[in-house]
């Protein structure tokens, strides 16, 4: 493209965004949803000042139809977000399955976290102790299908400490 | 009513109710600290210099907070739910004029120096509010942004902004 900007910045009055400093325009993207804040990457400093700002999200639903790039993406958002609510969706595809495990370990702050599974043979095997541990260390609420009552126990013990709440169906 | 005089960087003054002040972090600690608030103090005779703030822009910011006298200043910064402030009619018409503008930005920064919250929130609000919906070419040109990705970068974000569609 070629623009002139230049020479148009001398004619007329004109709002020089790229003047502001960094934490301003922070500041600014903190007001703008997701969406179009992914679109405002429009040059390397605006996609750097967005990668090192934090979000809140309201709602986020991790679905089992996601591609490597919205896994990348995820991975992103995870790391520098406090979310609302997030809805999990257990895919039932062993490879998906660890992609997912994965990426819910890169959330930091969620407030409630649902989990869903498609299948319920699928659901205990992966509501081991250890990874509902996890979850526990990342989301305040949890809603969470089929788990057994000794992983229950050992995560009960520890939610003690860390103050989560969390319901569950047998 | 007192009356608290505030010297603009091309020298203007500007008399100004002290109860309005409030709302300016920065000028509410000089306040503070001159004891303009002593009865024994003559606060007319201590004029409050604004060094980084020009006549025009300071002219606003008192307008704006004599529209928004008496509204509660929030503490600290509370970014959990920023997608979601609306900006009022009142203001969405004070800024509009200028959106694009120097001026806009002026007093934005303004805000900023001056740590009036609100209308830095506001103002910076309305400025996001101008990147919904848009797309890439729009952004570019309504705020003068060139292009310096390559192809395979901009494919990159392209593919990853397909996500949050």
């Amino acid at each position: 493209m070629g623009d002139n900007c230049d020479a148009e910045v001398g004619k007329r009055d004109y709002f020089d965004l790229l003047g502001l400093p960094n934490e301003m325009i922070s500041h600014i993207f903190s007001f703008l949803p997701v969406k179009d804040r992914m679109r405002a990457r429009k040059n390397k400093r605006l996609n750097k000042i967005e990668a090192e700002s934090k979000y809140y999200l309201k709602r986020v639903d991790i679905r089992s139809d996601i591609d490597s790039y919205r896994f990348d993406l995820m991975r992103i958002i995870a790391s520098k977000s406090i979310i609302g609510h997030v809805t999990l969706r257990f895919p039932d595809s062993d490879e998906l399955i660890r992609k997912f495990c994965k990426i819910i370990k890169e959330f930091r702050n969620i407030e409630e976290l649902h989990v869903h599974f498609e299948n319920e043979d699928r659901a205990r095997e992966i509501m081991t102790d250890s990874f509902f541990l996890d979850l526990s260390k990342i989301s305040t609420l949890i809603y969470i299908p089929c788990i057994s009552p000794e992983a229950l126990y050992q995560v009960y013990k520890v939610c003690k400490i860390l103050h989560s709440i969390f319901e569950t169906e047998f | 009513m007192v009356l608290i005089t505030l010297v603009s960087s091309d020298e203007q003054n500007f008399p100004v109710e002290r109860e309005l002040l409030k709302q300016s972090g920065t000028i509410e600690t000089l306040i503070v600290n001159m004891n303009l608030d002593d009865e024994d103090t003559d606060a007319a005779a201590m004029p409050i210099p604004l060094p980084n703030v020009k006549g025009d822009v300071l002219e606003k910011v008192i307008q704006w907070m004599e529209h928004h006298k008496g509204d509660p200043v929030k503490e600290g910064d509370n970014e959990d739910n920023n997608a979601e402030i609306v900006v009022p009619q009142w203001d969405d018409d004070f800024f509009k004029p200028a959106m694009y503008g120097s001026k806009h930005l002026e007093l934005t920064v303004a805000a900023s120096y001056l740590d009036i919250k609100n209308l830095l929130t506001l103002s910076c609000k309305a400025i996001s509010n101008t990147f919904k919906g848009k797309t890439g070419p729009q952004i570019r040109e309504e705020w003068g942004v060139p292009n310096e990705f390559t192809p395979e970068e901009e494919e990159a974000i392209r593919k990853e902004n397909e996500w949050s569609e």
